[in-house]
């Protein structure tokens, strides 16, 4: 009975070890495959990038860059307050996606012109999403 | 420990409970006077809000829904003592429940008081948040942080365990108190991701965004939780049950943290504050060291037997494993980037896909296993049967991965083959026994079939398309035609709107349908409301985009497929876990 309980206990502990490996590998390929470097802007110009890699950029919308081009293409420019990146995307932008406020764009970087091409766009929403002023009663 | 003791300890939670009952009656007060004066009420409320909204924005940010779940976590303990007076584990309980509530409440004062004022009084509040003035969004919070704390009870309980032994008395109040806390956990979910769809307005349920992450930890390790106890209670590893029960607390302590700290790039930001997550993570690392430095002094002492080779109890301990790898994945995925900006200083964020395409495989597998176990007769073949079965079934999946064929379209003709034999059987045994054995387990893990069915379903076939069209016109999409009826502006309470009528034509049925555009009156802030038409199939989504200078209007149009089946399924869950709980007998 003892015995037989101790190679149950075997079994399970190799079963266990054979699982944890080879998830570790699954997890470490998932891994390379789907990690994005979230950049801003000034992240961006500091560092060299290949044009094919895809990257999601956060920052702030500027105020007052927002453009409809044709079509549905819209540009604005990111901004983390000290470089800025201007943002082309096509289709529709997210409802809670306004000037001066967060925004996490995903795609790459047309290194011609300078601009950033998304594919995705998600803006921030948050609890305090209002620039705060007291009007004071006296 | 004696009764006067216990009795006088039942008293001091009651007056504990009491108490908080008063702070926060006091703090809603103020939100219902709009006692503009109160920075938390003036932060989150205003004149033009509507009374309904200023009772909820009392948890809608940080300071107030902290306390909330202070006050939960009071009462809970109040429940506990109610229920189980008398019980021998209570003064451990207790002991270790004033311990957790004595932290937060120190966290609460000193990081987090929401009743800081100004010296001078403003005219109006800033009003609420508009996207949390939705009804969804204001049970959800409450609901999730009782989750929350319902855990933390049935932590103490573990604990309790720990120090007297586990008999009988203690497993029935643990499974109970585990069933609410799972039930109530999975309710929170289920209501964030139908805000997420019906309020947010991008169109999905679950992003795999860090915030939602988070709450999947303990969710998992609750579910894994749950069903250790039905094997531990044949003292079948049971220091595994205890370790897993510790573990889902922390877990929601790690929750906490990483929404409450900012730490995570997350779509979903909440008011952030260094301290507090320094604050946080002390305190998960208290608890942590604490109860598993308990845990392994006392583990050695825990009876604990290894189950049979392919027994019921057997296939529980695998079903353990695979939730345990999931929530290794997900907590990877979740946690990694935290870990290369730390020590690289580099952010990084990963991508919905390797979620997707890890935890797929495990959930087919997950199925397979409660689908095995419903027929005894399948285990009763030899060991080298067996060997021979998963090797070949991990041959198959290795096959799979690499050739690239479309693993999702494999995997829904195997869920709907599971689906229709699970089904079969459930009704073969309705008809000749007249009831079914266990009902609750069979129809929980039918939903959860069903589940997998509609999301990959949904992954699989919906489609979407982004348009500009002025009133009166027509586009065609996937055998559907959409027409933008037209466009007229109404007024409001607290905010103006722009409503946009379609209709969709999909072959001979004609539905219509409302999508919205809200401009709030205080801070001019913009939401959209999503118009949706929903049917068992597939759903009709459009979101009202932007205006264009020759009167067009972008949208967002898609096809949702399995919605309301997740949504079916997702109730059918929750209903055979609340009746799982509540019923008498065994488990």
């Amino acid at each position: 009975m003892i015995r037989k309980n101790r190679l149950n206990k075997i079994y399970l502990i190799i079963f266990f070890l054979l699982s944890v490996g080879l998830i570790t590998f699954f997890i470490l390929r998932a891994l390379e495959k789907n990690i994005d470097l979230y950049l801003t802007p000034s992240e961006v110009k500091a560092a060299d990038f290949n044009q094919f890699d895809d990257f999601k950029l956060g920052g702030m919308v500027k105020v007052g860059s927002l453009q409809k081009l044709e079509g549905l293409e819209i540009s604005f420019i990111v901004t983390d307050f000290q470089s800025e990146m201007t943002v082309i995307y096509e289709g529709v932008l997210p409802n809670l996606f306004k000037e001066n406020s967060g925004v996490v764009a995903t795609g790459s970087l047309n290194p011609e012109q300078n601009q950033f091409i998304a594919t995705e766009i998600l803006a921030k929403h948050d609890e305090n999403y209002m620039p705060v002023k007291i009007e004071v009663q006296n | 420990m004696s009764k006067k003791h216990s009795n006088f300890g039942t008293k001091l939670v009651l007056a504990n409970f009491a108490t908080l009952i008063i702070c926060c009656g006091y703090l809603f007060l103020q939100f219902l006077e709009d006692n503009f004066s109160f920075i938390y009420v003036f932060e989150n409320s205003s004149i033009l809000l509507p009374t309904f909204y200023k009772i909820s924005a009392f948890w809608s940010a940080h300071e107030g829904s902290f306390l909330l779940m202070i006050l939960f976590l009071s009462g809970s303990m109040f429940i506990n003592n109610f229920f189980f007076s008398g019980q021998d584990w209570m003064p451990i309980s207790n002991a270790t429940l004033a311990f957790i509530l004595f932290f937060y409440l120190v966290f609460q004062i000193f990081t987090s008081n929401p009743f800081l004022t100004f010296d001078v009084l403003p005219n109006n509040g800033t009003d609420l948040n508009p996207l949390l003035q939705d009804p969804l969004l204001v049970i959800h919070p409450p609901v999730l942080f009782a989750g929350y704390v319902f855990y933390a009870v049935t932590f103490s309980l573990v604990i309790a365990g720990m120090f007297i032994g586990f008999d009988k008395k203690l497993f029935q109040s643990l499974k109970l108190w585990a069933g609410v806390s799972w039930f109530t956990l999975t309710f929170a979910i289920l209501l964030g991701s139908i805000w997420a769809y019906y309020e947010l307005g991008w169109g999905g349920y679950w992003f795999w965004d860090p915030v939602e992450n988070v709450v999947l930890l303990p969710w998992l390790a609750g579910t894994a939780f749950t069903h250790s106890l039905i094997f531990s209670k044949n003292k079948i590893l049971l220091s595994w049950m205890v370790f897993l029960g510790i573990s889902t607390f922390l877990l929601t302590i790690l929750a906490s943290f990483v929404v409450r700290s900012g730490i995570l790039n997350s779509v979903h930001s909440f008011a952030s504050d260094p301290s507090r997550g320094v604050f946080l993570l002390s305190l998960f690392g208290v608890f942590a060291f604490a109860s598993l430095a308990l845990f392994f002094s006392k583990s050695v002492f825990l009876q604990s037997e290894w189950p049979k080779l392919l027994s019921k109890q057997y296939l529980l301990v695998l079903n353990n494993v695979v939730l345990l790898a999931i929530l290794l994945i997900v907590f990877l995925g979740t946690l990694y980037p935290i870990v290369t900006e730390v020590f690289y200083g580099q952010k990084l964020s990963i991508g919905p896909n390797y979620f997707s395409s890890l935890i797929t495989p495990l959930v087919l597998i997950l199925i397979t296993l409660f689908s095995v176990e419903q027929f005894p007769k399948l285990l009763k073949i030899n060991k080298r049967k067996f060997l021979l079965w998963v090797l070949s079934i991990a041959l198959v999946v290795i096959i799979i991965d690499f050739l690239k064929i479309s693993a999702l379209s494999v995997g829904l003709y195997f869920i709907a083959l599971v689906l229709s034999i699970l089904l079969l059987k459930a009704l073969v045994e309705l008809v000749t026994k007249r009831q079914i054995n266990i009902a609750h387990k069979v129809l929980g893990h039918l939903s959860v079939v069903l589940l997998t069915f509609a999301v990959i379903a949904n992954h699989q076939f919906s489609e979407s398309l982004d348009v500009r069209l002025k009133p009166g016109e027509e586009v065609e999409f996937s055998n559907t035609v959409v027409r933008l009826d037209s466009v007229d502006v109404e007024g409001e309470m607290n905010f103006d709107t722009v409503v946009a009528n379609f209709s969709i034509q999909s072959g001979k049925t004609q539905s219509n349908l409302k999508s919205e555009k809200r401009v709030y009156k205080i801070g001019g802030v913009i939401t959209s409301e999503t118009g949706i038409v929903s049917t068992i199939q597939r759903d009709y989504h459009i979101v009202l985009g932007d205006r264009f200078q020759d009167g067009s209007w972008s949208i967002r149009y898609s096809i949702n497929y399995g919605i309301m089946l997740i949504w079916i399924s997702s109730i059918l869950l929750l209903f055979s876990m609340l009746y799982g709980t509540i019923r008498r007998h065994g488990y």
